[in-house]
């Protein structure tokens, strides 16, 4: 799977647990720019990827995410199918 | 030295003046020993202690980055936070500690408390051992690297303008500001200066004219009506934000009469529409410091539990809220409440929007703000009244006392009226984005300058000089 797949199917979690259709996520998305991502929901976003793609975040990958793209890099590296993490 | 002291903008000129006039690689040098001379002014003894947390905090930080060894990383960790965390609870919490907890379960005899009574919080500790503990996790997390230069760390912890009051600065946001010389730009004068003016506006138009009303019925709450209360309660809200976030404008522009951008500490609070929107725009560098080093990393430790992690998270990050402002249990009661509603509005979030959509959206929007503003201000009425006990007699009185409202005297009355319409309508018009309003933005300067003269007349003509202390130097 590529990244820009992977951050459409991350994309879909967000639009069904934020509520919010008009979502469109990218790589440097961050939570500033998605109006109802807030740190109460983030875990629920969390909870639901590590149980979609069936992976357990450590905590300092947690903490260490700055943005969408961080985030689905590391879950490409541990859903351990083939990837292309330059996303092109 | 106050800021709104007349002594306080001399030193600013002074410091300004040799600050442009110096060559730039002196500068920090400068502004690290200026900041010096502005704590020292407190009290000399308090520079003893920030200067022995910059060095620790100096060398750990750059031990705990070379550190191979995770081990020696979280031993190096262990060490700092005990220290500066000791230094905060001495001076902060020690007293409580022993008056409050100790002798209350302990029943100690022959107790005497002058001691830990007569310990005076050091100026700023809360803020700067805030922004040191902020600082090492991001090194230890491996967020940021150490700072080499013991001259930009020194100024990144003493830098004058947030040095007393905040805003908690991040050492990502203000470290590599450090590294180029600011070269002079009017427009770092001007914007600086405009700030600063608006900060006087809001702290002694505004709050310290609120405050004539407001200690009047804080005397003795119970023998005024309960409308009066009432009022006298929303009326201190605005009271709080109006100093705070005015003592923020003028940290905030001094700051950048230097070059040097602090990080925002208000974004409009009373247009939140809920509780949890409110703490996104209240007291942001407190708040996202607790949410990074206290909240999220609870919270996604503890995310199998479901919404009880939620709940045990909210409870740790709020109640540090509540007692970073004191050693005092009216802070401990305020925090679980803050908790307590944060937890409700999140397992109701589906109803909420699903009502959301059924009613216009103005109707909505405004019930929603008009709502959290009285929790909040409810819930400083708790934040305020040293025991639960005169917090509660307080609510009774709003509730039972009849009787007419209290009018001050009609200057009093008008002042407040117009200042806090003023503050109000200019936080609208930039959240809202009405820009053919807003000054900031205004392209005609003599529009705007006016505006801004007009401002700085209107503050000698309707402020309180005499209105005293910053309601955060307490915290």
């Amino acid at each position: 799977m590529e990244l820009t797949q992977l951050i459409k199917e991350v994309n879909e979690i967000f639009i069904q647990l934020l509520e919010d259709d008009t979502i469109v996520l990218n790589e440097n998305t961050t939570n500033a720019d998605v109006a109802a991502w807030d740190s109460l929901n983030h875990i629920q976003i969390i909870t639901a990827i590590e149980t979609k793609y069936n992976v357990f975040f450590e905590m300092n990958e947690l903490l260490n995410f700055s943005n969408i793209g961080d985030m689905c890099r590391c879950l490409l590296l541990k859903t351990n199918k083939p990837h292309n993490i330059s996303g092109t | 030295m106050l800021f709104t002291s007349i002594l306080y903008f001399l030193f600013l000129l002074a410091v300004l003046a040799i600050y442009y006039l110096l060559p730039g690689k002196y500068r920090t040098f400068l502004l690290v020993i200026a900041s010096a001379i502005f704590y020292m002014y407190a009290k000399i003894a308090y520079l003893f202690i920030i200067l022995i947390l910059i060095l620790a905090n100096y060398i750990v930080a750059i031990k705990i980055e070379k550190a191979e060894r995770q081990a020696i990383r979280k031993s190096y960790l262990t060490l700092i936070l005990f220290l500066n965390i000791s230094v905060l609870f001495f001076f902060k919490y020690l007293g409580f500690f022993i008056n409050d907890l100790l002798v209350l379960f302990l029943d100690f005899k022959h107790y005497n408390s002058t001691f830990f009574n007569a310990l005076i919080l050091p100026i700023g500790l809360s803020y700067y051992t805030f922004q040191a503990i902020g600082y090492i996790m991001d090194i230890y997390r491996g967020s940021q690297k150490a700072e080499k230069n013991v001259l930009d760390f020194s100024l990144f912890m003493l830098f004058f303008p947030k040095l007393s009051v905040g805003p908690i600065e991040r050492s990502k946001h203000f470290l590599p500001q450090l590294k180029n010389v600011v070269p002079f730009d009017t427009q770092n004068l001007t914007e600086g200066g405009k700030r600063i003016v608006w900060g006087l506006f809001k702290k002694l138009v505004v709050a310290d004219r609120i405050s004539l009303y407001v200690s009047v019925i804080d005397a003795d709450p119970q023998q005024q009506s309960g409308i009066t209360i009432f009022l006298s309660s929303m009326l201190y809200t605005l009271q709080v934000y109006a100093d705070f976030s005015g003592y923020a404008d003028i940290a905030i522009g001094s700051a950048r009469l230097f070059g040097y951008r602090l990080m925002e500490n208000f974004n409009h609070p009373f247009l939140a529409k809920n509780l949890s929107d409110f703490w996104r725009r209240w007291h942001i560098s407190l708040s996202s410091w607790v949410n990074d080093y206290i909240f999220n990393p609870i919270l996604l430790k503890n995310r199998k539990w479901g919404n009880w992690g939620l709940f045990y998270a909210l409870m740790i990050s709020f109640i540090i809220i509540g007692v970073w402002h004191g050693a005092s249990w009216n802070y401990v009661l305020f925090g679980l409440l803050q908790a307590l509603v944060l937890m409700i509005e999140t397992v109701t979030k589906k109803q909420r929007n699903k009502l959301s959509k059924k009613k216009p959206v103005l109707i909505y929007n405004s019930a929603s703000i008009v709502l959290t503003f009285l929790f909040v201000s409810f819930a400083l009425i708790i934040f305020r009244t040293p025991t639960p006990n005169k917090a509660l007699l307080i609510f009774k009185s709003m509730f039972q006392n009849p009787g007419p409202i209290y009018f001050d005297i009609p200057s009093t009355v008008l002042f407040i009226l117009i200042g806090s319409l003023v503050m109000l309508a200019y936080d609208i018009l930039q959240e809202y984005n009405n820009i053919r309003f807003m000054l900031k933005v205004q392209r005609n300067w003599v529009i705007q300058n006016l505006a801004y003269a007009f401002l700085l007349i209107y503050i000698l003509v309707a402020a309180v000089f005499d209105g005293g202390q910053f309601i955060y130097f307490n915290f």
